[in-house]
């Protein structure tokens, strides 16, 4: 009995830490590290594609983000991220009129300090060093879940928060 | 003394003149004298043939006169007359006191005359037979002072060659006629035939009347061999000559006919072994000769001859008959043979055949090449389209790395519905409402997936060119789906100018991307290279009856060099270009109907135009 006992509330607290991952705030992330979700963000998503803004702006809003606005391309991202307050800045980088690369160096140098995470169908390697050489601070490619999403999270704002240039490698998901 | 050398001289040349009369006299004997009894018709065609080579012998071969002396005993006509002694009293009265070297007699009955009535009246005559052909005397047992020549009837000779022409003929048809010399001939013919006849039947006409005659000839069932013998009376007391009547009695036979006479052959008998009565006088003349010669000197006279009978057919009658020449029995004279007009004419018969050959070769062979010609050609317009979609998979290649980015993105979507659901679904209560459309968005975004896939399908096809309307429009907004992609890679901005309601063209709107797409991505390497602005314009514009794609970049524009060849195959500014893109979009353009300009623009860099007539309102360009 106590056996089973135990083993049930292994499934119950394991069950329970998924629910509170999902849904409650600073739950523990099965990778480690500090907080969180997306509980009570706000979310900029900026992206050419409608059927991913759709999806992304669900996904994030059942992962407990309070808001996800959206952006079709470079320069409405960059008005909108530099007139209003985000938590969060999710940016394609292939947009037109102007593409990521170029909407998150317009950021950093307008002052912008929110996390900025680069999202890129594009499997190239070199793109992930141009893409943090211009301002972001993590790179997600497509297709990703959210796992991914929450890892690209943290490493962001933990290399905002750390306000210096960019130490360490960064032990992005492959 | 000179009257004394006159009279000498008159009687020398006296004496020289006698001389010479005596001698001038004696180069002209005296001629010798026959008597030539005629039994038979001296008009039938046989006689006079007979008489004309006998006097004509004569005539060459003696030095001496001959002078005939001829009577008409009509033997065959009259055949009692042979027993009169009138008509021997006759003769011997006409020439009482005359001396006769020889007697010729002309047919057997004759003969028989000569030696049994006259030779009495005329003792130590010689007599000589010619044209001997009736079977009434034995030519084996006549008398010392009696020689000539005789036939042998050649009937059975003459059914052997007819035999051999009509392998298959079934019955023998003997024509003779009622007089007494016509009757004489049918026992021994067909006594002579009947060993031969194998299978077949023999039948002998001999009671008819000329007009009975030719139409009983005329109804001659096939399969049957008529022979002719000597027919000189019907049964109705019509007397004629059988040789003036055998071109009608052979005209209208509806079998073939022989005969047993030479001089009939030519008037329309096939032939036969026959007897040559011409020849015969030739031969009696010679024969007479000598017999006027050895009775003068007492030497005995020469032996009697059998004539020799002359094998012969008439090369009309084998055709008229469709009787074969090569059946005929060694030894056969063919007459009349008519050139044929293949022998006539054989050289301009060759050459017109060979200028027929000729022109027959000359067609035949331009049938050839064009059959080869429009293979060829269809080759080509095969060849077009695989070169075409060749270029298309080389163009779907180029755009790998944009058509990877385009399927990703649903790939992506569907990934994130897919954890936005389960996520709904474990929430308590479940939320099975939005679930449901999460659903819904991840269906709609495996189709436009799908849809990717179909584009690219659609490019990488390889076939037959579609003849459809096509709205260029369509075309370039869809071109610019794949390129928008590439372009931001590069850098270059890619905008689209489209003239509202463009009118259709006929084409084939995979080929036409196909254009679009390379036109553009040649303008986005221009573009890319440039230091200043990057921009690429693909648009389309309506012209009097064309519309156009066109496509500028802000590159370096073109060198007069590299304009005059940019569509040229394997021609390439790049360093790696297989130099191919532009040659397709050019033989794309004109397979359309169209045509492809390169210029510059006016602010720099290039303007690449493709030129396409409307398609008409019938639809029939």
């Amino acid at each position: 009995m106590f056996a089973d006992d135990g083993v049930e509330r292994g499934i119950a607290a394991f069950v329970s830490f998924r629910v509170m991952d999902q849904t409650g705030p600073g739950s523990t992330s099965p990778i480690g590290g500090d907080t969180d979700g997306f509980e009570g963000l706000r979310v900029l998503y900026a992206d050419d594609h409608p059927e991913m803004q759709r999806a992304v702006g669900r996904l994030l809003k059942v992962s407990g983000a309070s808001s996800v606005a959206n952006a079709h391309d470079g320069r409405e991202a960059t008005e909108r991220a530099l007139a209003e307050t985000f938590d969060l800045v999710l940016m394609d980088l292939r947009m037109p009129q102007m593409d990521g690369f170029e909407a998150a160096r317009a950021l950093r140098a307008g002052g912008c300090r929110v996390p900025l995470v680069a999202v890129t169908a594009d499997a190239d390697p070199d793109v992930r060093g141009d893409a943090l050489a211009a301002g972001f601070d993590a790179v997600l490619t497509k297709p990703f879940g959210l796992d991914e999403l929450i890892q690209a999270l943290q490493l962001a704002r933990k290399r905002q928060s750390a306000q210096t240039s960019v130490a360490g490698r960064d032990s992005s998901p492959p | 003394m000179k009257a004394r050398l006159v009279r000498c001289s008159a009687w020398l040349v006296a004496v020289l003149l006698a001389a010479t009369t005596v001698a001038w006299s004696q180069d002209l004997p005296p001629p010798k004298r026959v008597l030539m009894l005629y039994g038979h018709d001296p008009n039938a065609p046989g006689a006079v043939a007979f008489t004309n080579e006998l006097r004509a012998a004569v005539l060459a071969g003696s030095p001496t006169r001959v002078v005939f002396y001829n009577e008409l005993l009509d033997l065959d006509r009259f055949p009692e007359n042979a027993r009169r002694e009138e008509l021997v009293d006759y003769i011997v009265e006409k020439y009482r006191g005359f001396s006769f070297d020889a007697i010729l007699t002309d047919g057997t009955r004759a003969l028989k005359f000569a030696i049994e009535r006259l030779s009495a009246r005329f003792p130590g005559v010689p007599v000589v037979y010619g044209l001997a052909f009736e079977p009434e005397v034995d030519f084996s047992a006549l008398p010392e002072n009696v020689t000539g020549r005789h036939h042998r009837l050649p009937f059975a000779a003459t059914l052997e060659l007819a035999r051999a022409l009509q392998p298959d003929a079934q019955r023998v048809v003997l024509v003779g006629g009622s007089s007494p010399t016509d009757s004489l001939l049918l026992p021994t013919a067909v006594r002579d035939m009947t060993p031969l006849l194998g299978g077949m039947q023999l039948v002998v006409w001999q009671d008819w009347t000329y007009a009975s005659l030719l139409q009983s000839l005329r109804t001659l069932p096939p399969r049957t061999i008529t022979i002719l013998s000597g027919f000189s009376r019907d049964r109705s007391g019509q007397h004629f000559n059988s040789g003036d009547l055998i071109a009608s009695v052979t005209r209208w036979a509806s079998a073939p006919v022989y005969g047993i006479a030479r001089n009939w052959v030519g008037d329309g008998v096939v032939g036969g072994v026959t007897m040559d009565f011409g020849d015969d006088g030739l031969h009696t003349g010679r024969l007479l000769l000598q017999v006027l010669d050895r009775a003068s000197a007492g030497l005995p006279l020469p032996p009697s001859e059998v004539a020799r009978p002359a094998q012969v057919v008439d090369w009309r009658a084998l055709q008229r008959w469709g009787l074969s020449e090569s059946r005929l029995p060694p030894g056969t004279e063919v007459l009349f043979r008519t050139p044929t007009v293949w022998e006539r004419f054989r050289t301009l018969i060759l050459a017109i055949a060979a200028v027929v050959a000729l022109q027959s070769a000359l067609i035949a062979s331009l049938l050839l090449e064009r059959r080869r010609r429009s293979r060829a050609l269809r080759l080509v317009e095969e060849s077009k389209d695989q070169l075409a979609h060749i270029g298309r998979v080389a163009t779907v290649g180029e755009l790998t790395a944009a058509i990877a980015h385009e399927l990703r993105q649903p790939l992506a979507a569907i990934r994130a519905h897919a954890e936005a659901g389960a996520m709904l679904l474990d929430r308590t209560p479940s939320d099975s409402s939005e679930a449901r459309e999460v659903f819904r968005d991840i269906i709609s975004d495996d189709l436009r997936a799908v849809e990717v896939l179909d584009h690219m399908r659609a490019l990488l096809r390889a076939g037959d060119s579609v003849a459809a309307p096509v709205d260029l429009n369509e075309v370039c907004e869809r071109a610019e789906e794949l390129l928008v992609q590439d372009a931001a890679r590069r850098g270059v901005q890619l905008r689209l100018s489209l003239e509202p309601k463009l009118p259709p063209v006929i084409g084939d709107a995979v080929q036409l991307q196909q254009v679009v797409l390379n036109l553009a991505l040649n303008a986005m390497d221009a573009a890319q290279a440039s230091p200043r602005a990057r921009e690429v314009v693909l648009g389309t514009s309506a012209g009097s009856g064309e519309v156009e794609i066109f496509v500028r970049d802000t590159g370096p524009g073109l060198s007069p060099e590299v304009r005059a060849r940019i569509f040229e195959p394997f021609f390439s500014t790049k360093a790696q270009g297989l130099g191919m893109g532009l040659a397709i979009v050019r033989t794309i353009v004109e397979k359309h109907r169209g045509r492809v300009l390169a210029e510059n623009g006016d602010a720099g860099g290039a303007v690449f135009r493709a030129r396409l007539p409307i398609a008409d309102p019938a639809g029939v360009p």
